[in-house]
């Protein structure tokens, strides 16, 4: 055949391609819809319990998001997610949480032997035979996702061959946590990123990045994954009052969770985390220390205090209701344009919030009966305080319309997204479940949303996914609710 | 008529419901994530020889269920002939936050004197979150997702002690697997807890077994009346036992699955995760017909099997062709041609035999894996280098009169293959590994409706049913590839 001719035959070969394909999809899709299928999608997903004198955006779950990953590479559970100034969604996950069986692919690293002398994996699973599976090999930690959920890069932790003594090297200063937890993208397009693992000296997997101690530092990066500054160290222990303890002078963090940056201010805000007991607020181009407060805007933090009253159930048990410090994990924070600095107390079944403005935030204040004015503290929320599993509140964001006027509240024990007007921090309504199917939720880690108010969810535990809701009606909050956020419901 | 105002209002509402519902779904469409979607779970890696039904996954299914009721691993899955979908779940797999609403057992404590609920987790103060409760072990859903009906194990108040009663001979497994419904609307279901004499008496209040492994398979009606048990509680296997159970029934080990041919009334057990033979009983009677391992070989000699270590071992020693099944023996089906398709997970393997076939069943000797001898008709791999329990856990065939689609369910790979029957290649696959809709993790069953749709279970951390819609050809036909599995570059 000359090249003329395969020209020839080449546009009707790709229109038959075209439509066979086209022509399938449309068959799949209308079946979705003349079974039903769609509008019980809808009814399933959307929001629930609520108030019949407020109103709120609705959700439907995108059951496509995000498109499947190239390279047979799967995720781990999702520590972290975070919608950019593009709306680019950034992922921070656990390659190391992946199964045996999910991580088949996984080979044997060179020259690495279990405790039985037998060839392992990355993770620590026994390769004696090589890969196990058909599948999979483990992502890169972050992961940047476009609306569409299609990949756009992804880089970063021992999952990604040659990053580590690459672009992020020992000498420069950059350490890779053990456990990803939160991930945060500024307005210069900075990518933040912290770490959650406690000191383990028995970590002796391919894949232990920190080996020195728990992770008590914080990461910057480009969008590319060069390193560009560490905060903190890796201390065996918290330490709710450092200042300085770290790499060139920097504040020693202690498994933190999430962090902020205010764009007014460059000022970085950690919620400082599954160890410390505080948000610690940092100068976000030089890493130096700038303050930090406790629950009720308390500084210093009593951490022996707080570590002796126990769990918030057996405390409140006790009648202590009240407590006038964060309980781990400290576990977010966010900023609303009016200056309001949101707090996820999980520990203690609550978030709490702060006015930024505040000259007393930060500095050394005492609030034991947390006053409302006194030391920036604003306000408090409890959100389903009888529940007794690790805490409730694990991450905030605002709608997109000019007043941020929904705050979401994500529960990671309760398995759903409360939609709360942030004016009055009632509950207006819900959406989410406990479970596997789209829209349902399995330790529900992470909410945030982009500019058309879209909200993406991530999992940890067992969930180890992300997941898209689509936004419609409304664009923010108004009315009236319950001031009892959160709660059992009949069905 | 004063009343009337405020009713349309209510209906007005209820057309606001409706629109906001069209909104949502036309977002699906303008967004191209429908289009995705069909894309992301449909069939691939095709044979461009080959034809196959297609499917896109169902992600309204199931209908979320009432009183705050949630599933664990779902260990058994198979659609009637009037097209319901019966599950058997775990709801002892329920982890302590899912069973968050699980409140403690009347009078259970555990070993350090706090109240515990019926899976053994502490409930000092009661109920720990907002939800859920565990839902009874069988349930019946419509094509639709919706529930019909739900009943039996442990998580079912009262059921335990009335509708399957100790003196009558029902014994709850411990844990729940195989699940069949036959041409008489009888359903039957299998346990595959093993004995084990560390862990033999701490029990929680959930524990239904307390007197070995679960070796028996119970009969019951649609609406959970019990009707029959073969079998028994054994502490270890035995591969030929004929009438050790119950009224002279045959003793099982941790059977995985079963099916009944409605023109004999036989019923065959895959058995199991302890015996590793195909059992064959009458199922009026339950008692003893006669039984095959691998090849057809009877007796089965379940000391070699042991001495033989695991799949990947023994094949490295260059022993490919076992003559026994491993553990677990996992699947059993009968076409309507005669012949019975049997899951040796064990040896990632599939083996088909002939129900017709005089010898099978009897004594009978075929060490070398002749076809035509002992009823033993083809084998074949699947993904044969996989390194963990092992591949082919369930069959099904499609809904065209020939039934030329052998779909298999591989729980290692996380797909299902699609191949044509008659020379069982491999025309293409769906399902992926992962969380997503149309993906799975620990996918455990594979059945069909009337139509061609296909429904699937999860055990491990997947505990989930999804539904997948069929479209295009209703059968299979062409040449595929004779290796069945293995890794696909994406």
């Amino acid at each position: 055949m000359t090249y003329r001719k395969i020209l020839a035959v080449l546009p009707a070969t790709l229109f038959t391609l075209t439509s066979l394909a086209v022509a399938a999809d449309s068959d799949a899709i209308n079946l979705l819809k003349s079974t039903g299928a769609l509008d019980r999608l809808a009814k399933e997903s959307g929001v629930y319990h609520a108030s019949s004198t407020g109103k709120t955006p609705d959700f439907i779950v995108d059951p496509s998001f995000p498109q499947r990953l190239p390279h047979n590479w799967m995720i781990g559970q999702v520590g972290g997610l975070y919608v950019d100034r593009h709306d680019h969604i950034w992922v921070y996950h656990r390659a190391r949480s992946l199964t045996n069986d999910e991580a088949g692919l996984e080979g044997p690293v060179s020259g690495a032997t279990n405790e039985k002398g037998q060839p392992e994996n990355g993770i620590g699973y026994a390769r004696q035979y090589g890969t196990i599976t058909d599948c999979c090999k483990a992502a890169p930690a972050v992961l940047e996702f476009d609306t569409d959920g299609k990949l756009l890069r992804s880089w970063g932790g021992p999952s990604d061959p040659g990053f580590i003594g690459g672009k992020c090297k020992a000498e420069a200063g950059c350490i890779w946590p053990n456990s990803e937890h939160g991930i945060y993208v500024d307005q210069n397009d900075n990518v933040w990123l912290s770490g959650s693992g406690a000191y383990n000296p028995h970590n002796n997997a391919p894949w232990a990045t920190n080996k020195q101690g728990g992770d008590g530092l914080i990461l910057k990066f480009d969008m590319d994954g060069n390193f560009k500054m560490r905060i903190g160290g890796t201390p065996k222990g918290p330490n709710s009052n450092d200042t300085n303890g770290g790499i060139n002078g920097t504040p020693l963090t202690y498994l933190s969770a999430d962090m902020v940056v205010d764009p007014a201010t460059n000022r970085l805000y950690v919620a400082d985390g599954y160890g410390n007991r505080r948000v610690l607020i940092i100068d976000a181009n030089t890493g130096k220390y700038i303050g930090h407060f406790g629950a009720y805007g308390n500084n210093p933090v009593d951490d022996a205090g707080a570590k002796a009253a126990g769990t918030w159930i057996d405390d409140a048990a006790k009648g202590n209701r009240k407590p006038t410090f964060f309980r781990n994990p400290v576990h977010c924070v966010k900023i609303a344009d009016d200056g309001k600095i949101y707090v996820c107390d999980r520990g203690n079944d609550r978030i709490q919030v702060f006015d930024k403005n505040s000259p007393e935030l930060g500095k050394a204040c005492s609030n034991p009966t947390g006053q409302p004015g006194k030391c920036g503290f604003v306000a408090e929320r409890f959100v389903s305080d009888h529940t007794n599993i690790i805490g409730t509140a694990v991450s905030m964001n605002f709608s997109t319309d000019k007043a941020q006027s929904c705050l979401y509240v994500a529960d990671n024990a309760n398995m759903a997204i409360y939609i709360l007007n942030r004016s009055n921090l009632e509950e207006l309504g819900r959406f989410g479940h406990s479970g596997r199917a789209p829209g349902e939720f399995h330790w529900t880690h992470q909410v945030s949303r982009d500019s058309k108010g879209n909200i993406y969810t991530a999992e940890v535990d067992t969930g180890k996914r992300i997941q898209k809701f689509l936004r419609y009606g409304p664009t923010g909050c108004s009315g009236t609710g319950s001031t009892t956020v959160g709660g059992v419901l009949g069905n």
